[in-house]
């Protein structure tokens, strides 16, 4: 065990993050969770801790209060990387950050950068009142989606502003990775705590998330509402400076 | 884009070249004749998608019956063909499976008897032998024969690779794939290989987050909606000590059905990555003219026999889903619970529907007569190995296990214990029994072509929640 690891929080599953909280530092304590943003996340597996990528996320607030959240996700391979850029329209309201329509694309790139050939993908999605209509050029699908939704990166936005205590939980459906229906979801406020990250002591609160399709999540969230670190089963997302 | 599978090319040479230039592992056999180029198709061969996970246990499906999963799209890919019930992997780890799965013989003939270890130079891969034939191969996600992807001379050409497990890998395997199913030009058939890593991540879950847990439970929310321990979570049957020594006794009851939760979210996590690439072939038009092969290479303990991980001969470990679909030509909503099927039997179904001949001495069968209701004469039993030593046959009524030099053996009546409760080796109304198998068990070993193992890690004992009581 190495220092990092001696000094992980006796915290489940906060103590799962292991060396990767060694790699943390403490963001400047300027945030607003409401308005415009930029967070940049480094994506561990969190067996070796070996770091596999990069999350971007920006949160945007136009002039008449639209809000856009862009994705930026990088993911390392054994020789190359895939890229997935995204965009998100929010809805403005509601606690889930409920995106109403968005675009996504994804490119793998090999060892010297170069684009894989056939590997590129965009979509976009619009939401109606009873199901989410997801198009590429050869691919029209419906998602049939009742009730609150929202998608997995629009979780890193949402949980910034949401009650710090014991309330009833959210159900929601939950939208993974742009395009996949996993129902049954619930997210609830788990506690807050005070815990000690590579020295630096910090005031976390922290949200649960189970359901489909999913090892639970759990978000950590410092006072200011920004999500400073996620982890969920082997995967695990550490604030970074951007 | 690494294009690996020219037959010829500068790094090393192709299996078939190896064999031709005489440089024969011991014990391989094969003769330059034997390794004529395959038959010609005369008639406008299928695509394959062979979708590979990983220690996916085949009653670990919401359309095998499990209660704890929603497995939709797995379940949609089980209504569209057929499922074999009585489905084997040829050695429950990682790479021995796989070798067999992509080249239709048992690990002992490739010389890939513990992980890490390259398919030896005598034995064709799935994708060579179709790429010889004019298939487009291309191979998407975790290869581990050794290595990240697959190497010169494996017979692919390589769309992605992989980095960490799989919760952060699978989703961008299922995306490559579906990209490249809409996106290439559909000049050739195709052979894909898209290898998934979940529900694998349970295996290091349980030594990393599993081993953290909390004594009580985790999240208090679930309690009450944890899936049942198995009927044998507490039998230890008496069994050969390399088998013997692998449990897993620390968790608590709470802790097994958590982790039994655990397991069933992976599972589903899985499912949602095939579904992506099920719909990508629907969306290319090319649904009715691809065969779809899913299967895993080994299951997961499971809690059953205070068993986490794979490795032995038990159901939980080396029962596999073996799925096959194709509208039109493949009967759909087919459940064969009877006959015994095992991974080295899909490098002979792909051969004979794309119509030509598989490599020599493949130990595989065809499923395709079972699969089109054909009454074709089955084969009496299958095989599995394990731990180098061990060797498992399985017969229509019952499994048999011996591992060498162990006094110990098993003999399950499996239509009367199919939790593998009572070991009836010591029995004396079995004896008879026990000597049919032990006699099918040496025919069958006499009859395989062992290789040396190719060059791989020092792996004689399985590594691993060695959690015994103290």
């Amino acid at each position: 065990m190495n220092n990092a690891e001696s000094n992980v929080p006796d915290e489940f599953p906060l103590n799962t993050m292991g060396p990767v909280l060694g790699r943390f530092s403490p963001p400047p304590p300027q945030f607003d969770p409401t308005g415009p943003w930029e967070n940049a996340y480094g994506v561990y597996t969190l067996i070796g801790t070996s770091r596999v990528g990069t999350l971007r996320l920006e949160r945007k607030v136009n002039a008449g209060g639209r809000v856009t959240l862009d994705v930026r996700y990088e993911k390392g391979l054994t020789e190359g990387r895939q890229e997935v850029v995204g965009s998100m329209q929010l809805a403005g309201d509601g606690p889930l950050s409920t995106p109403v329509a968005w675009t996504f694309q994804s490119q793998v790139f090999d060892a010297a950068g170069d684009p894989v050939p056939y590997t590129r993908l965009k979509k976009s999605a619009m939401a109606g009142s009873d199901a989410i209509e997801i198009r590429d050029p050869r691919q029209t699908r419906r998602l049939p989606v009742r009730g609150p939704y929202t998608l997995n990166w629009a979780l890193f936005d949402a949980v910034g502003r949401l009650p710090r205590e014991k309330t009833e939980p959210l159900n929601f459906t939950l939208i993974d990775h742009f395009d996949q229906l996993k129902p049954n979801q619930t997210l609830s406020f788990r506690k807050t705590t005070t815990v000690t990250v590579a020295g630096n002591p910090l005031r976390l609160h922290a949200y649960d998330q189970i359901g489909e399709g999913i090892v639970p999540w759990v978000y950590w969230v410092d006072n200011q509402g920004r999500l400073l670190l996620a982890v969920s089963g082997l995967e695990g997302y550490v604030w970074e400076q951007s | 884009m690494t294009t690996n599978n020219t037959p010829r090319n500068s790094r090393k040479p192709t299996r078939r070249e190896f064999l031709q230039t005489g440089a024969l592992g011991a014990g391989a056999v094969m003769t330059r004749s034997a390794l004529a180029a395959p038959t010609t198709p005369k008639t406008k061969p299928p695509n394959f998608l062979l979708v590979l996970c990983d220690q996916l246990g085949l009653d670990a499906l919401g359309g095998h019956g499990c209660p704890d999963v929603h497995t939709p799209n797995l379940d949609r890919l089980i209504r569209r063909g057929t499922t074999f019930l009585e489905s084997h992997s040829t050695n429950p780890v990682c790479s021995p499976a796989r070798s067999s799965l992509m080249t239709g013989r048992m690990p002992v003939e490739t010389g890939v008897i513990t992980n890490g270890r390259p398919i030896h130079p005598s034995c064709p891969t799935i994708g060579q032998w179709l790429g010889e034939s004019g298939y487009e191969t291309v191979y998407c996600g975790k290869w581990h024969l050794p290595g990240g992807v697959p190497q010169a001379g494996d017979g692919f050409t390589v769309l992605s690779s992989r980095k960490g497990q799989g919760d952060l890998d699978d989703a961008a395997v299922s995306r490559t794939c579906e990209a490249y199913l809409k996106n290439r030009p559909q000049d050739r058939p195709y052979l894909m290989v898209a290898s998934f890593l979940q529900p694998h991540d349970i295996c290091y879950w349980g030594n990393h987050a599993g081993d953290r847990m909390p004594a009580g439970l985790p999240f208090p929310q679930l309690r009450g909606r944890l899936p049942e321990l198995p009927p044998n979570n507490k039998s230890r049957p008496p069994a050969p000590q390399k088998l013997d020594a692998i449990v897993c006794n620390v968790y608590s009851e709470q802790q097994w059905r958590y982790y039994l939760y655990i397991y069933a979210r992976m599972v589903e996590m899985l499912d949602a990555d095939v579904g992506r690439v099920l719909d990508a072939v629907e969306a290319s038009g090319q649904s009715e003219n691809t065969v779809i092969l899913f299967t895993s290479d080994h299951g997961d303990g499971r809690g059953r026999h205070s068993h986490v991980a794979k490795w032995y001969p038990y159901e939980e470990s080396v029962k596999v889903p073996m799925v096959v679909a194709c509208p039109g030509r493949i009967a759909a909503n087919q459940r064969d619970a009877t006959h015994l099927v095992s991974g080295v039997d899909a490098m002979s179904t792909m051969c004979d529907y794309a119509g030509i001949e598989p490599p020599p001495h493949v130990h595989g069968r065809s499923l395709r007569p079972l699969l089109e209701g054909n009454n074709a004469a089955w084969r009496e039993f299958v095989s599995s190995e394990h731990h180098v030593t061990g060797r498992m046959l399985r017969t229509e009524q019952y499994k048999y296990v011996r591992y060498e030099g162990d006094p110990v053996e098993q003999l399950f009546d499996m239509k009367s214990d199919p939790w593998e409760m009572n070991n009836l080796y010591r029995e004396a109304r079995c004896a008879g029994v026990l000597a049919d198998h032990r006699k099918l068990l040496a025919e069958f070993q006499a009859r395989l072509r062992p290789v040396p193992p190719t060059p791989g890690p020092i792996e004689t004992r399985p590594r691993a929640v060695k959690k015994r009581a103290s």
